[in-house]
């Protein structure tokens, strides 16, 4: 092409400014907005305690305007045994299994586990979110989980809006859950002792439900370009049935030694909770852009009417190897106040409180996660990614009402976590 | 509720209620961006601003030749490499070798090396006839193997879309509009502009065309109805050589800046693109840039 026949010029730029057009219209068209995510996750503890191998899938296809269908299904499967409340003795201890149908035996100087602990959970949810009015935008979901002796069944909801031509974003959240229990068995009546096989008299066959009400209210800010916080406020309050059917606790005397109970075992009572439990929690996260990856820094406080306090620090920070690869160590502690009612035995010789639970999730504990987490990004798009972390969970109790004794009964727990997950779009 | 992952790079976004339009504001490609929206309704005019500033960024991010993790970084990075491109990056590719045909290898956008020589920072800064030789070997689109989408340069080759996707993105923006709203809109990216269609309540979007000489006035005003405008050439910068002012556009062929370029010239047409396209050729052709215009488009010409 030559420069003097400029009269084709205009027209052969016009030509190319089309076709650059059309290719970039093609192009937009392509848009892939079904978005998959599909993970696999093993959840191991120490000594053949609980294992999790869940499979989870997240499918979200977005929509003109930014409306945006979500919605996600988990497979877990749990197999393994689980501390009962009971403490460990210098001789063998013999547990009913909740069925009532067979018994166990621990042996002496070993932690009481319940080794029938197996189950199959399934969980799903259905989220729309859509943007109204000026700056706003709802969002409201469907959630439901199944497994052999308990299901949930919640609506949520959600406004936000959008200020400061999108710097801030102000939110408002609520959930409601209706959960039930058939537990394995039947119900025990609270603090009532645990029986002997065949003996079903201190259990009944209600069905007891579980209603929790969750509120939250945030606050989202653009800082600058480097900086983003935000600040959520969240009440919860849960009523009725609140005890895990299956934990009991040990009565000692104050020598420490076990008391005889019904059906030829020691006696062992099943726990109870207020049936009421009202959280306040406070979460504030900072992410900052920093030394050339992202820096997650979070914090959260909760409080609740049980007397449990714990403050949670999380930090993790992403960075970008090269083009493709990321990697993001991860640093979680966490550390709690124990239950009002949280011991870890009852005394033969006191009376039975109204409330006890030797759970050790009510229990003083802090917990450290330690992790990392490695992706890589295809020049398709999709990315795949493998999480590795360990958890240490270690707690400090001393027996209730027993002379001289100044053993830690904690369950410590050790856990390790895997993922591997795998994102496209379609 | 507020867990989505939000980008990095947030840049003040604005939004102004003015007599009769929305005036929309952000920083993008290194210039303060703006959208004129027709409209009394506020929430559309959020609406599209965001939708804009999108796009601007998605564009951006994929072609700056200075954000580390732009397409453009990843072909420079490793130029002897075969990269195999998007549908949209090679279009933009294509439209890169057309301009250079035309333009008889003036254009060319593996020239965006000479930069390494030639500071147009207003100083006598000139460089020795030994640098640019060792420079222009490394430009050439004669040099670079472009065979169906796959794109392999020289060793220390560089290529960028400077001139190019500014334009592109304000014809893009413009497009994104039109599938949200058929409101009159214009899209302005630091002087280089397009108008979605006709506004109703005016004769056309007015345009001032910056003096050279007294910087913030307009030596000429434009009533843009369709298509679009773009400017050429850079008042606030240029090399003194000898006494004289050397304009900052340089010859891709020989490394020097082309003699007797007019400063400016600003072109309109059908498009954003396509008036970008002719200013940068026109002046490319130095003195006989006005020549080279006539009877090709609307033009101004500030020598």
């Amino acid at each position: 092409m030559q420069l003097n026949k400029k009269k084709s010029i205009a027209a052969v730029i016009a030509t190319a400014t089309a076709s650059l057009m059309s290719q970039a219209i093609a192009a937009d068209n392509n848009d892939k907005r079904w978005e998959i995510d599909t993970s696999v996750l093993y959840y191991g503890e120490q000594d053949d305690r609980i294992e999790d191998v869940s499979f989870a899938t997240r499918i979200a296809r977005e929509f003109e305007d930014g409306r945006q269908l979500t919605f996600g299904l988990t497979v877990d499967s749990l197999t393994g045994a689980t501390p009962t409340g009971a403490v460990e003795l210098n001789q063998p201890q013999t547990f009913t299994r909740p069925s009532a149908r067979g018994q166990y035996v621990t042996a002496p100087g070993t932690l009481p586990l319940d080794d029938s602990f197996k189950d199959s959970r399934t969980a799903g949810y259905v989220s729309w979110s859509q943007p109204f009015g000026d700056n706003w935008a709802y969002s409201a979901g469907f959630s439901f989980s199944t497994e052999y002796d308990y299901q949930h069944l919640g609506v949520n909801g959600s406004v936000s809006r959008e200020l400061n031509n999108n710097n801030t974003t102000l939110s408002a959240g609520f959930a409601y859950a209706q959960d039930e229990w058939d537990p394995e068995g039947g119900v025990p009546n609270p603090l009532s002792e645990l029986a002997g096989v065949g003996n079903q008299s201190n259990k009944s066959n209600a069905n007891p439900e579980k209603t929790v009400v969750d509120l939250l209210f945030g606050v989202t800010q653009v800082i600058n370009e480097r900086m983003i916080a935000q600040l959520n406020y969240s009440y919860s309050k849960s009523d009725d049935y609140l005890n895990d059917p299956y934990k009991f606790l040990t009565v000692l005397d104050t020598s420490g030694q076990p008391v005889s109970g019904p059906g030829g075992l020691f006696s062992y009572r099943f726990e109870n909770r207020p049936d009421e439990r009202t959280k306040h929690s406070l979460f504030a996260k900072l992410k900052t852009f920093i030394g050339g990856g992202a820096l997650d820094t979070s914090y959260r406080y909760l409080t609740d009417d049980w007397g449990i306090n714990s403050h949670t620090l999380d930090f993790r920070y992403r960075f970008n190897l090269n083009e493709q690869n990321y990697v993001e160590p991860h640093i979680r502690y966490y550390v709690q106040g124990q239950a009002d009612f949280y011991m870890p035995n009852l005394s033969a010789s006191l009376p039975i409180p109204v409330e006890a639970s030797a759970d050790y999730r009510l229990g003083d504990f802090n917990a450290t996660t330690i992790g990392v987490k490695f992706g890589h990004k295809f020049d398709g798009g999709s990315e795949i990614s493998a999480r590795i972390e360990w958890y240490q969970q270690d707690g400090e109790a001393k027996l209730h009402s027993v002379s001289g004794s100044n053993a830690d009964v904690f369950p410590d727990l050790d856990a390790v976590i895997f993922q591997l997950s795998y994102r496209f779009r379609i | 509720m507020t867990n989505a992952p939000q980008p990095f790079g947030i840049r003040k976004t604005a939004l102004r209620k003015m007599p009769d339009y929305f005036l929309g504001s952000f920083f993008a490609m290194g210039c303060p961006c703006e959208v004129l929206i027709e409209s009394a309704d506020q929430r559309l005019a959020q609406r599209l601003l965001l939708v804009v500033r999108d796009e601007a960024w998605r564009i951006e991010a994929k072609w700056s030749r200075y954000l580390k993790s732009s397409l453009v970084q990843k072909i420079n990075h490793q130029p002897e490499k075969t990269h195999t491109l998007d549908e949209e990056t090679r279009a933009i590719v294509d439209y890169g070798q057309t301009l250079w045909q035309i333009s008889e290898g003036r254009f060319d956008i593996t020239s965006g090396v000479y930069r390494r020589v030639w500071s147009f920072d207003g100083t006598a800064r000139i460089p020795s006839e030994a640098q640019i030789d060792e420079i222009r070997s490394l430009v050439g689109w004669h040099q670079v193997v472009w065979i169906d989408g796959s794109l392999t340069l020289q060793p220390e080759m560089q290529i960028d879309f400077g001139g190019l996707g500014k334009e592109y993105a304000v014809d893009a923006c413009c497009r994104k509009i039109t599938e949200h709203s058929t409101v009159s809109c214009l899209v302005n990216f630091g002087g280089d502009c397009a108008v979605t269609s006709a506004p109703v309540h005016r004769a056309g979007w007015t345009l001032g065309i910056e003096s050279i000489v007294c910087t913030g006035s307009a030596v000429h005003n434009i009533e843009l109805r369709s298509g679009g405008v773009a400017t050429s050439g850079n008042v606030h910068r240029f090399v003194l050589h000898k006494g004289k002012r050397l304009s900052h556009v340089i010859d891709a062929r020989t490394g020097w800046p082309i003699s007797d370029a007019p400063q400016t010239v600003t072109v309109q047409s059908s498009s954003c693109m396509e008036a970008g396209a002719l200013a940068t050729l026109a002046c490319l052709q130095g003195k006989r840039a006005e020549h080279f215009l006539i009877e090709e488009a609307p033009y101004w010409i500030q020598w």
